[in-house]
Parts: structure tokens; sequence; C-alpha cells
């Protein structure tokens, strides 16, 4: 028994895998630069309705970057990953998917995505194909808005042993989890500007909170001003400083509702070389 | 005679030594002149209990740790209506004279202790400063029940979790038999408190598995 047609479900299995083929194509750091409207959106887990009001209302972007986290928690992320999906493969360079920590199997078994696909698809085996293409999905954006204006885009955050931002293009894909460390820190990884070094994080081994002194390293040794992440909850966003003087931040957009608080979007205005901290409106009930 | 509380100018009973809405520490002398100046003077303090509109409970629990001790520093240009010391007087047992009192309050002030939280289920109260009032606890219990200092409400910290205590300027933890541990980073891990512990201002404290907060000296 599945709730979704036969045809819906071929359909759904397809764009997976022509996603995963374009996602195979592209560098695991994608490059962003010469835009005079970006759109910057965290975790939306399940709600499609906010992705689809995105794009109703930033039509006018030249780029929209989803951070990540396109399922679990939410109940609609079938129908949240096959809008991305489509828009993406019809425009790859304007909207850009980033992998979160919420694209794995370590998450999916546990936060509801697993169930949904066997629920709505009507076989546990179909989540395979999701894995895989989970598994090969881009794991940061480099945003260059312009020469003081550089910024690291990732779910989580910066890792112990990244030095170099174009280290994650060399980073091994397809990986499931992900296991490489780098890697895995990337996605899970959580800022605090009250902190100073990399100290073990809530979410369990192998996660870390990065404090203000290696985020300023980090950001001074990449050229970089500051680093956009989703990965924790938030009324629409929050700010950590690392450098009040010179700017340097990191900005964490949280564009979900199953919170019950706001929906993110950072906005960049590439005349103004300045972001919009703005929301989404959207309907409490969702469809 | 009522009084009103110069935080957040709730009507107080005569009998209420603390705002029962904001936890805020009753001021000394009359109460009508006061209130304005007060008033207009704690906009820094005024910003923890916005910030935990969230979560009802924690507000109200974790502010009587933070009572108006916090306005007076904060307002030194309304000293000559409210002076600092005379509040200490009141609740530090018997000083010989106003001027020692004022000693050891700047004294204290000078190394006015707060606990940080880094992160706790409650999301809302993640940067949010609770100050440590030594002089109002002689020690600051932890824990998940309303009869603690401060209240977390984290389903993994202990009704009782743990004490914080400052003895001859040196600050101690001691975890109370919690079930899921008091830990104190080392630089490295987080190594489990055994007994009564001795920590140092800008220590990071995990208690239980979910919450980590910060102790700050400012």
């Amino acid at each position: 028994m599945s709730l979704l047609e036969g045809s819906r479900i071929s359909e759904i299995l397809e764009l997976v895998k022509k996603a995963k083929e374009q996602f195979e194509s592209e560098d695991s750091l994608i490059e962003i630069s010469n835009v005079k409207k970006a759109v910057f959106v965290g975790d939306t887990h399940g709600a499609d309705f906010i992705t689809r009001a995105v794009l109703e209302v930033h039509k006018d972007a030249d780029v929209i970057v989803f951070i990540g986290d396109f399922v679990d928690r939410g109940p609609n992320g079938i129908e949240n990953l096959e809008l991305l999906l489509k828009e993406h493969l019809e425009n790859p360079k304007r909207v850009i998917l980033l992998r979160g920590n919420h694209e794995s199997p370590l998450t999916n078994y546990y936060y509801g995505f697993v169930n949904e696909v066997k629920r709505k698809m009507g076989q546990e085996e179909y989540y395979e194909e999701f894995k895989n293409m989970f598994a090969v999905m881009p794991y940061a954006a480099l945003f260059d808005g312009g020469p003081d204006d550089k910024y690291l885009v990732v779910h989580g955050g910066i890792a112990r042993d990244l030095k170099k931002v174009e280290e994650i293009k060399t980073l091994p894909r397809p990986d499931v989890n992900p296991d490489n460390a780098i890697a895995f820190e990337l996605l899970w990884n959580d800022p605090r500007e009250e902190l100073d070094g990399f100290v073990p994080n809530i979410r369990g081994d192998g996660t870390f909170f990065y404090g203000k002194d290696v985020t300023k390293k980090f950001l001074e040794e990449n050229g970089l001003k500051g680093i956009i992440r989703g990965h924790e909850v938030a009324d629409g966003w929050r700010v950590d400083v690392i450098d009040d003087q010179r700017d340097m931040k990191v900005i964490t957009v949280f564009s979900s509702a199953y919170h019950g608080m706001r929906a993110g979007a950072l906005v960049w205005d590439g005349e103004k070389k300045s972001f919009i901290y703005d929301y989404v409106s959207y309907d409490r009930i969702t469809p | 005679m009522a009084w009103k509380c110069p935080v957040c100018g709730y009507e107080n009973t005569d009998d209420a030594l603390f705002c029962i809405q904001c936890g805020a520490k009753r001021p000394e002398g009359a109460q009508q002149p006061q209130a304005q100046p007060a008033e207009a003077s704690q906009p820094a303090e005024v910003q923890a209990p916005q910030q935990v509109t969230i979560d009802q409970q924690a507000q109200q629990e974790a502010q009587p740790a933070e009572p108006q001790a916090e306005a007076q520093p904060a307002s030194p240009t309304v000293a000559s209506t409210e002076p600092a010391p005379q509040a200490t007087q009141q609740t530090t047992p018997q000083p010989p004279t106003a001027q020692l009192s004022q000693q050891v309050e700047v004294q204290q002030q000078a190394q006015k202790y707060y606990l940080q939280f880094i992160a706790t289920p409650a999301s809302a109260l993640n940067k949010m400063k609770v100050p440590l009032d030594f002089d109002v606890f002689e020690s600051i219990s932890i824990g998940r029940s309303p009869e603690n200092v401060i209240v977390i409400p984290d389903s993994e910290v202990s009704r009782r979790h743990a004490v914080l205590s400052l003895s001859n300027g040196k600050l101690y933890i001691e975890d109370l038999n919690s079930t899921n541990g008091t830990y104190v980073y080392d630089g490295k891990l987080f190594q489990p408190v055994k007994g009564k512990q001795e920590i140092q201002a800008n220590s990071i404290i995990k208690l239980g598995n979910s919450t980590i907060v910060k102790i700050v000296r400012e």
C-alpha cells in the first residue's frame, strides 16, 4: 500500500536518479559570484510550502541557496525534495542545493524520512535511491559578493582539520553518512562566539562547537568575511559575532516551521553590499 | 504598604522581599521617587527577561538569581537616591560599618560571576547570562525542579543537580549525585566532577548530556 500513485512514484524515482547524476557533475564546493540578489535559506525540514514561498517571493533572485536539511521532522519531505530537485535540474546555477546532516541515514531512520518514504511510496527499499543521491550532494558554497564580502555557505560550519576552503573540493564522494571527519563536521558543527577552540558538542561523538578564535583564524586565512549556515533552531536567524570591528560573523538561518517560530531567509543585496534579514511569511496550516 | 518594582513596574505586597513578577530585589526606602530613575537606568538587564519568553517557567525561575543588584552598577548616576551598599546591608549579616560594607560590595562587583548558557534544549536560553549573586544566595543550586536558584528545563538535568558556591574568593561546584553527571571541560574532554571541586572563570561545565554553560566573570 502506498499513498502515492504508481506513476507518481516512478516520476519521483526518475527525478532522484537525474538529480544524483547532476550532483555528481558538480563540485563539492560550489562557487557563486557576480550576483545582484542572492537568497540563503536554512533548514526547511519537510516544509515544502516554505520552499514554494521562497521560490515565489524571490523570483528576481539571481541565485537561491538552500543550505541542507530538506527532509525529516516536517511531514512533506518527499514533496519538498521533489520541488527542490526539479528547480535545481531546471536551473542548476540558480537554485543551489547543499547537503545537510539530515541528508543521511544517520538521521533519516530516526527523524521520519525513512518512514515517510515507506508510507507514501509503499516500500522502504526506495529510500536507498534517496540515500545514494544524498551521498553525492555538494557540501558547501563559496559566495563571492565582492572583494571584502566572501562567505562560506555550509550547513554546520568549519571543521577541526579543514585549513583551506578549497580542501572541500577534494572530499571523497559518495560518502553515505558521511564518514570523512571533515565532511561530517561541516554538516554537524555549531558556532559559539562565547567559546574558544573546538569544544565537544552535545550532539554526540565527533561533533564540535567552533569557538570565536578558531573561526576568526579560519576566516582570516581564507580571506572570508563570514559563514552562512543553518543547522540550529532559531527564530528566523541568529548572528555570532567573530570580530565586531571588521564585521566578521557567522549567520545562522533557520527556515522551517516545525519549531513554531519564524522562517528566516537571508537576502544579499549586491548593490548595497549588505544582507537583509528577511522572513518567509507562510500559512501555519500545512497543506 | 505595596511597593512598585523598579525593573518591571509590578505592584508587590509589603511582605515581598523580591518582585514576584520578575524577581528583582526590593528597593531600599521610599518607593515612588525611586521607581522612575531606576526604570530609566536598567535597559541592559531588562533584556534578559525578554529573551526567555519561550519558556515561562525558566524565565520566572532564572530571575531570582538576577536581582536588582544588577541595576545598581549600571546606574551610577542615581546612586544618590539609592546607594548600592544599603541594599547589601539588609541581606548581608551585620557588617561592622557601612564603609566596610561598601568596600565588600565594590570588591564583589569587581569580580561578579555569571552563568551563561552555551547549549541547552530550551534554545531561547542560549547566550543568556544569569548573575551568580552570592551576596543573596550563599550557595546557588542548579537543577530541573522549581526550588532551585537556577532552573534548567532539560529532562536530562536532575531535579537537584549541582551547587555553586563562593568561599574566600574561590568558586566551587559540587555535583549532587545527579543521574547524568556534572563535567568540567579540561581543554580536551569533559571530566566528571567528583564531590566539590574548584572552578575558574571561563570554566565550561556540562550538566547532564544536553546542557553546557560557561562561568563568566565581568
